[in-house]
């Protein structure tokens, strides 16, 4: 077990640094660079300031070069200032972070418990009227394109009938704790619908798999009511896999709040990092981004674990092999 | 997408018919889900009409990249059944030039990421040891990475500092597929290994290979047959979903530039109108969902036709 | 199932989106009797705080409501002080010309600040501010932007804590403008400065301490910052000017400007600044819908949108092919539909507001006719697909780049390309992101054909690096200039260097005159139209006046008042 985590920890770190360099390199590849961002911005700018610019952010130095000295910083823990904000990359990230967090784990916790009671439905009822509406709820969930569907939900919940905020995060001093629940309703909404249609799907498949073993049969045979046979024997054993999707699935999640953010002006880190990488702003972007990524990482070997300590079949340390 | 037991809206299909090939049966348990079917035809339509779609135009008469600023927002008529949008353009053309767009970019995207994903499986499977080991290393760090960042990061970059041409007209689009491809394989190549490992252990795979048959060969008659219908599954989601990552690109400035319509930069462009033109953003916006949604439908109802314990009970 | 399902599902997106197109919204919102806190949104979010590291649109908005530049222009195009008590000119003596140390005409003009003004903190405003600011923009490692401003001013002297006196070494007819140089607090940030010039950007209290009450001296001051979200500024109990009406106000940044819409019409906002917010095309749309509820002001302004000629393309330097590109064009009618005429033509870069612009400039309405003779006559007759060749066989074909992701802009190159196309001249559209476009091929000349773009200037703004021909970048001069066609003309150079220094209005009125007839008839550049912002205000709210030009509306925010 400790060998395993080893292991996994060991390259989750070399993942991260490989993504690190990649994620530079990248940026490079981007057309312009910072200053040409600047120029853009502010014609005044002659081709001597931008020379001078250039020299004082280090930018006329070869690309190897800055990112080793980065890398050298991050390993120490310093990640370096942001250009566009003018701060230590690391405060710039943590209010958006949080921000991100609190969207994620609502709208994390509001599909899991969706779909998995949409997905017991289902199989409950399995070839029902019910479970085909399911069904067709689900797959009609998980192909509306987000952004789409948060504006329609904008136009419908706070335009015509101006129930909710249109976006942002609420107005300083106004109403603490209902208004952030106001204003999160329909960024959260937008978020979860395509993960409870998936969710709820898995959990229909995971539950009917499980209804066929033997031990239900047995619970059933032994006179147990369909509703505790559901909910005492299969729900727990069939959760797991849904659960462990889930964590598997932080990083769609994070994907997904890139829009939801955009749509909502919700100053989250979907936002910032596309705000960083499309200002060029290397330290913000790749610190974030790694973040991402070592939350995604992290959450993955969660569920590994979770997974071996829960369903003694599976043993760690052997890929899964079927 | 597909949940482990998958959908059971084929439910006719569990009766055994021994006098029929797998082949047979599998079309029997296709037709058996409805919507499988009914998606199979609307994507069929859908297909036609973005084939036909320069007959459309010869029909209607107009250019679909035809500026006419006294036709603008045009309600639907005779003339234009969709209206016309800002530019006074026809709608239904341009969806229908847009689905060519958008479909090709699907497919060729699913594709390719399909015929790498077996690839890069079978290698892993055939191999074994250390090949096998790095490369699921690979697959698993490619699935828990940030996608779309990345993708903005890669749908961003200068071809020019690569060396490449900018002015390629096509660079937009070949580059929307390579980068989705080079994220996409993962799902096939695990399923790939998967479907290709059991194989391999089976008796007559470990016999013909002991007989020193060549590995392209045992791949050939025994893997790919196995391999159809998992990756085909596969495929017709992945084609969905890269639709639908084709219109969050477009959304952010990164997908297919206009003039070339494509159903994402035709939503996007529309998004900004959506008081004033909701029409706009309603037409592209449904031929994205319809067709994602059929593609879902399609690729559930392969599932349950490819489903190997469907095949072991009826066999 | 699929095809009920669907439809269902598409009824009710249809009337959802219909009903937020056209019904009024009617949700209850409690607005306060009183209306102490105004909501504005805007599209984009500052990054540094900054007065002069980096230079942005939304930080010039806000900003412009917690400090003030010396000079700027007012509403009305003139220059007015701000932080000044009189304008200095030669005439009232506080400015004299003299000779610069490099030996030129030179000036030095007095100014004397409010004896009221204080920073926010209470600690007056000196002329030691200035100088700081001076000394912090002429510090190669500082990190401020444009630097030029920072060289013509060769020295500064303290005259007493209240005024001081600016040397430059040149004497233009701008003279006494001093808009551009920031005033910042010399008791909070010389030591940061001092300390590590080169590390002052990253450490300097505008960005590590935003809200500190010091750093501001406007109506308002910023009281709180939420990154990526909004700014929230509060009155400045220390402003010595008229004491503006809102409480607070609070900055929102949507970027996405249907959601920016849809905020305005739930009331998460009160108003949409038209300095970064709605398209025009949104704005005509918004006012049809909405015009009862909300005010709705279209300003045309200085931003100029052009095609820029590149003429070094063959085709492209006879003079006669020019003129039929533009007589091509029917301008009038892109105005007309696009944008229901809130937008006018432009006839050069000098905008029908400035004073100095001369309404004899030739105009080129649209005759296609005449187009056509002029291509004729050039050479260029049809070929068997419509599209005109010369006598060697080439084919009269350009290239038109723009910004890729502006869509009002890609609206109207798809119009020109199919008005052109009308008189027998190919274009073909590439568009490639901002930075690309700005920083590679325009800057460095390698757009084939035609570039559309927009110029922000000023009013009476020398077209100095834009015409004259030591401006033509080129790997010589390490990309130097924005002179991107390659015009040369003697005449436009000797203007320019006469128009710079001339003191006379009268005689510069000629001058100008002679500058828009070169440019109009030898078009190197052909002339769109000025842009128009759509400002959307509250019916309620009074005393909003849009400029025009690149200094915001917020500069004269105490004046904004509620009425009924």
């Amino acid at each position: 077990m400790t060998r395993f985590l080893l292991g996994r920890v060991v390259q989750a770190a070399a993942t991260l640094a490989l993504l690190s360099f990649l994620v530079f390199a990248l940026i490079g590849l981007m057309p312009g660079d910072p200053i040409d961002v600047m120029v853009a911005g502010d014609p005044r700018l002659t081709s001597e300031d931008a020379a001078r610019l250039r020299a004082l952010y280090g930018l006329d130095r070869p690309l190897v070069e800055r990112y080793l000295a980065w890398a050298g910083g991050a390993l120490s823990g310093d990640f370096g200032y942001s250009r566009l904000f003018a701060r230590p990359a690391a405060s710039a990230l943590w209010p958006a972070l949080l921000n991100t967090l609190r969207l994620l784990s609502v709208a994390l916790a509001l599909a899991l418990c969706c779909g998995i009671a949409l997905g017991i439905l289902a199989a409950r009822r399995a070839r029902s009227r019910t479970d085909y509406a399911i069904n067709l709820a689900a797959f009609a969930g998980i192909s509306l394109p987000a952004f789409w569907l948060g504006l329609l939900l904008i136009i419908l919940f706070a335009v015509t009938l101006g129930w909710l905020p249109a976006g942002g995060a609420p107005p300083p001093d106004q109403g603490g704790a209902a208004a952030m629940l106001r204003h999160m309703l329909l960024p959260v909404a937008t978020l979860c619908v395509a993960h409870i249609a998936a969710y709820a799907r898995y959990m229909r498949g995971a539950m009917l798999e499980v209804l066929e073993e033997t031990y239900i049969r047995t619970a059933r045979a032994k006179g147990c009511s369909t509703r505790r046979v559901l909910l005492a024997h299969a729900l727990p054993n069939a959760a797991m896999p849904v659960i462990t999707l889930a964590a598997l699935d932080l990083g769609t999640l994070f994907s997904g709040a890139l829009i939801t953010e955009t749509i909502f002006a919700w100053p989250g880190m979907g936002k910032l990092i596309y705000e960083a990488i499309m200002g060029n702003d290397y330290n913000l972007a790749l610190l974030a981004l790694l973040l991402a990524a070592a939350v995604t990482l992290a959450a993955n070997i969660l569920a590994d674990i979770a997974q071996a300590l829960l369903d003694p079949r599976v043993r760690l340390g052997e890929a899964a092999e079927p | 997408m597909s949940a482990p037991g998958s959908s059971g809206t084929a439910a006719a299909a569990q009766a055994p018919a021994r006098h029929l090939t797998p082949g047979q049966r599998r079309w029997r348990r296709f037709r058996a889900h409805r919507a499988a079917m009914a998606s199979a035809v609307l994507l069929g339509l859908i297909a036609l009409a973005a084939l036909g779609a320069p007959l459309a135009e010869a029909a209607f008469g107009h250019d679909p990249y035809a500026v006419d600023l006294f036709a603008r927002y045009a309600a639907p008529s005779a003339a234009h059944p969709l209206g016309t949008d800002e530019l006074g353009r026809d709608v239904l053309l341009r969806l229908l030039y847009g689905a060519r767009v958008s479909l090709a970019v699907g497919l060729a995207a699913a594709l390719t990421a399909a015929l790498l994903g077996t690839l890069i499986g079978l290698l892993a499977a055939w191999h074994g040891g250390l090949i096998d080991a790095a490369l699921m290393r690979l697959a698993d760090i490619m699935l828990s990475l940030p996608l779309l960042p990345l993708l903005i990061v890669l749908a961003a970059i200068d071809p020019a500092k690569l060396g490449l041409p900018r002015e390629a007209a096509a660079f937009d689009l070949v580059r929307i597929i390579v980068i989705i491809a080079a994220f996409g394989w993962v799902t096939v190549a695990r399923l790939a290994r998967a479907a290709a490992l059991s194989l391999i252990r089976r008796d007559f795979v470990r016999a013909a290979r002991a007989m020193g048959a060549s590995p392209a060969h045992i791949m050939r008659t025994h893997l790919l047959a196995n391999l159809v219908g998992p990756v085909a599954v596969a495929t017709t989601l992945a084609v969905g979903n890269v639709i639908l990552l084709e219109s969050v690109l477009s959304f952010l400035g990164l997908g297919i530039h206009p003039p070339l319509p494509s159903w994402g930069n035709m939503l996007t462009n529309a998004q900004e109108l959506i008081f004033s033109a909701p029409l706009l953003a309603l037409w592209p916006g449904l031929a994205i969902f319809a067709t994602v949604i059929a593609c879902n439908f399609l690729g559930d109802g392969l599932a349950d036709a490819f489903d190997p314990r469907a095949d072991q009970r009826a066999g | 199932m699929i095809r009920a399902g669907s439809r269902a599902l598409a009824a009710l997106l249809f009337a959802a989106l219909m009903a937020g197109g056209t019904a009024p919204a009617s949700p209850a919102r409690a607005q306060a009797a009183p209306r102490e806190t105004l909501t504005i949104g805007i599209t984009q979010f500052p990054s540094t705080f900054h007065p002069a590291i980096e230079s942005m649109a939304a930080k010039s908005y806000i900003l412009a409501m917690a400090r003030r530049p010396i000079t700027t222009y007012g509403p009305d195009w003139a220059l007015t002080c701000m932080m000044c008590v009189r304008l200095p000119t030669i005439e009232n003596g506080d400015a004299v010309p003299e000779i610069a140390p490099n030996g030129r005409p030179g000036v030095r003009v007095t100014y004397r600040l409010p004896p009221e003004a204080r920073w926010g903190d209470g600690t007056p405003i000196t002329a030691r501010d200035i100088l700081f600011a001076w000394e912090a923009g002429r510090h190669p490692q500082s990190g401020f932007g444009p630097s030029e401003l920072y060289r013509t001013i060769h020295r500064i002297t303290v005259e007493d804590p209240r005024s001081f006196t600016v040397h430059a070494d040149k004497l233009t007819f701008q003279y006494n403008a001093l808009n551009d140089l920031p005033i910042l607090p010399e008791h909070l940030e010389r030591a940061a400065f001092e300390q590590d010039p080169r590390g002052y950007r990253n450490r300097t209290r505008y960005d590590t301490e935003t809200a500190h009450p010091g750093l501001w001296f406007g109506p308002y001051r910023i009281a709180s910052v939420a990154t990526g979200s909004h700014v929230v500024l509060e009155r400045n109990p220390h402003w010595w000017g008229a004491r503006p009406h809102f409480n607070r106000i609070i900055v929102r940044a949507i970027e996405n400007t249907a959601a920016l819409e849809a905020n305005l019409l739930s009331g998460g906002i009160d108003m949409i600044a038209g300095e970064l917010g709605l398209s025009l095309d949104q704005g005509i749309a918004f006012e049809k819908r909405h015009g009862a509820r909300f005010r709705v002001a279209f300003k045309p302004g200085l931003v100029y949108e052009h095609i820029d000629l590149n003429l070094d393309n063959p085709a492209l330097q006879d003079r006669r092919v020019r003129q039929a590109l533009l007589l091509a064009l029917d301008r009038a009618q892109i105005v007309a539909r696009l944008f229901e005429n809130r937008q006018p033509v432009a006839g050069s870069f000098v905008n029908p507001l400035d004073w100095v612009h001369d309404p004899a400039t030739p105009a080129w309405a649209h005759d296609a006719a005449r187009a056509r003779a002029l291509l004729e006559e050039a050479g260029w007759r049809p070929g068997p697909d419509g599209i005109r060749r010369n006598e060697a066989g080439a084919r009269l074909s350009f290239e038109l780049m723009s910004t890729a992701g502006n869509r009002s802009r890609e609206l109207v190159q798809q119009v020109l390309q199919a008005q052109w196309r009308a008189v027998g001249v190919e274009v073909r559209i590439r568009n490639e992101p901002p930075r690309v476009f700005f920083s590679e091929t325009v800057s460095r000349r390698r757009f084939q054909g035609m570039a559309l773009f927009a110029w922000l200037s000023s009013p009476e703004n020398v077209p100095r690096t834009t015409l004259h021909s030591t401006q033509i970048p080129t790997a010589g001069n390490n990309w130097s200039g924005q002179n991107y066609t390659g015009f040369r003309s003697a005449e436009m150079d000797a203007l320019i260097e006469a128009v710079e220094i001339e003191l006379d209005r009268d005689k510069r009125r000629a001058l100008w005159s002679r500058i828009q007839a070169i440019y109009a008839t030898e078009l190197p550049v052909l002339p769109l139209f000025f842009r128009a912002d759509t400002f959307v205000t509250p019916r309620w709210l009074q005393g909003l006046v849009p400029t025009g030009h690149q200094f915001a509306s917020t500069l004269w925010v105490e004046q904004w008042r509620v009425g009924n």
